[in-house]
């Protein structure tokens, strides 16, 4: 710890290197005047020889370990007075770092999301999303929203793709206490989670058995509404909600960046408990398809297909491998 | 100063002073007087060399110093050897001695 201890008495470190050359020159003078040189010689003479002091001194300190911090103290001062010399220059300098790096942070995330992992989930070059328009109509109009029905049918009657999962959003009003908050949320149909296999990040996400026909009602929460609205607090998993009025369960907290349809929870909901009535489109997701020999989506595929341009998958899924169905 | 002077060979000053201070507490003055000395003043140790030398050592824990009054009553800086130093001292002389021996050998056989 001398070295500390050095630090905090710099001046008395001085005073010793200062003392010590001194002692030295006096010694010097001492032996010539023994040598019979006048005295006025004598100190000429052994300060020649000890040429400029301030120079031993600087080389004496220069063999500390604290020179080095002392260094940058006056090197950090310096610059830090250089620029209140000339705050145009400052200015203009601190505004192009900071252009440069927000610049450089901005592209990087950019290319990380877009060409390093554009999403996060399974296999996601092979997520196709579907839209219907009808060959005979003049109209170029197109939709990608499914009534149940017409879900259904995909579902059943795919040959092509390894799975299809379908959502549909709604407004999810949360009742705490005396105030209400309004939530985007998701139905999603069974398998979901598996297809887009990624892990939750605290509790579970939705599994089979959430889909059965009488099973507790549960939901899964965005990790980013997690963080913002609810503190992060781990201890929110298996508390239940009110949710449009009835009670959920929350089971579990997605991963970070998955943020399938852009809501903020998930709810399960099959199917075939959807009332066949309900005018609510479905979006669809299509997953792993691409056989290698390309095949039309519409052959033997069915009846509320027909009149769609057949459609090769490759050309399907190029360039829209990860747009969301609207 | 009718004898030629040589300054001293870089790397050796080290060693030199090392082996000064071994014999006993020493001050720096005394350190440059008695290399010269013993070398019958074919070294001189200039203050410029010496001074930094002797706080590079001090700093790697080979001598550690002491304020000693002098017999004159003037108070001085004496140097000491510590046992980091000494063993710094063994290893510089065995090597010293090596080289030393192999560059004479070459003097006395290449011809």
């Amino acid at each position: 710890m001398r070295w500390l201890r050095r630090l905090w008495q710099k001046s008395l470190t001085e005073r010793c290197l200062d003392s010590e050359l001194q002692f030295h020159l006096e010694q010097q003078i001492a032996e010539y005047v023994a040598s019979a040189l006048p005295l006025a010689e004598a100190r000429r003479r052994a300060s020649l020889e000890f040429g400029g002091l301030e120079r031993f001194k600087e080389e004496c300190r220069e063999a500390r370990w604290e020179n080095h911090l002392d260094i940058f103290a006056r090197d950090f001062r310096f610059s830090f007075r250089g620029l209140l010399k000339d705050r145009r220059f400052a200015f203009v300098s601190i505004f192009a770092l900071a252009l440069g790096i927000g610049a450089s942070t901005a592209i990087f995330s950019v290319v990380d999301n877009a060409l390093f992992e554009p999403f996060p989930y399974k296999d996601s070059r092979h997520l196709v999303v579907i839209r219907i328009h009808d060959r005979d109509s003049a109209d170029r109009e197109w939709r990608g929203a499914f009534l149940y029905p017409e879900l259904r049918e995909y579902m059943t009657q795919n040959h092509v793709f390894d799975a299809v999962v379908a959502n549909v959003e709604d407004d999810i009003i949360y009742a705490a206490g005396e105030t209400t908050f309004r939530f985007g949320g998701d139905y999603v149909t069974p398998g979901t989670f598996e297809f887009f296999g990624v892990p939750p990040f605290l509790g579970r996400a939705l599994q089979p058995s959430d889909f059965q026909p009488g099973a507790p009602p549960v939901f899964v929460l965005r990790y980013a509404t997690w963080v913002s609205q609810f503190q992060a607090d781990p201890a929110l998993i298996g508390k239940t909600f009110n949710l449009n009025g009835a009670s959920r369960t929350l089971v579990g907290i997605m991963a970070p960046r998955f943020a399938w349809g852009g809501v903020e929870l998930w709810l399960p909901r099959s199917p075939d408990a959807v009332d066949s009535q309900s005018r609510r489109p479905f979006s669809a997701l299509l997953g792993d398809g691409c056989p290698s020999s390309p095949r039309r989506l519409t052959s033997g595929s069915g009846s509320r297909s027909h009149g769609d341009r057949p459609t090769p998958c490759h050309s399907l899924s190029r360039g829209i491998s990860k747009a969301l169905l609207y | 100063m009718a004898q030629e002077k040589m300054e001293l060979l870089k790397g050796t000053l080290d060693m030199l002073i090392l082996k000064v201070v071994a014999a006993g507490p020493i001050h720096g003055y005394a350190i440059s007087q008695r290399i010269q000395q013993i070398s019958r003043d074919f070294f001189q140790v200039p203050q410029g060399s010496l001074y930094p030398a002797l706080h590079r050592l001090e700093e790697q824990d080979w001598l550690e110093a002491q304020w000693k009054d002098t017999s004159t009553g003037r108070e001085a800086k004496f140097y000491a050897l510590t046992r980091k130093g000494r063993k710094q001292l063994e290893t510089e002389v065995s090597n010293w001695e090596r080289l030393s021996d192999a560059v004479a050998l070459i003097l006395r056989t290449a011809e």
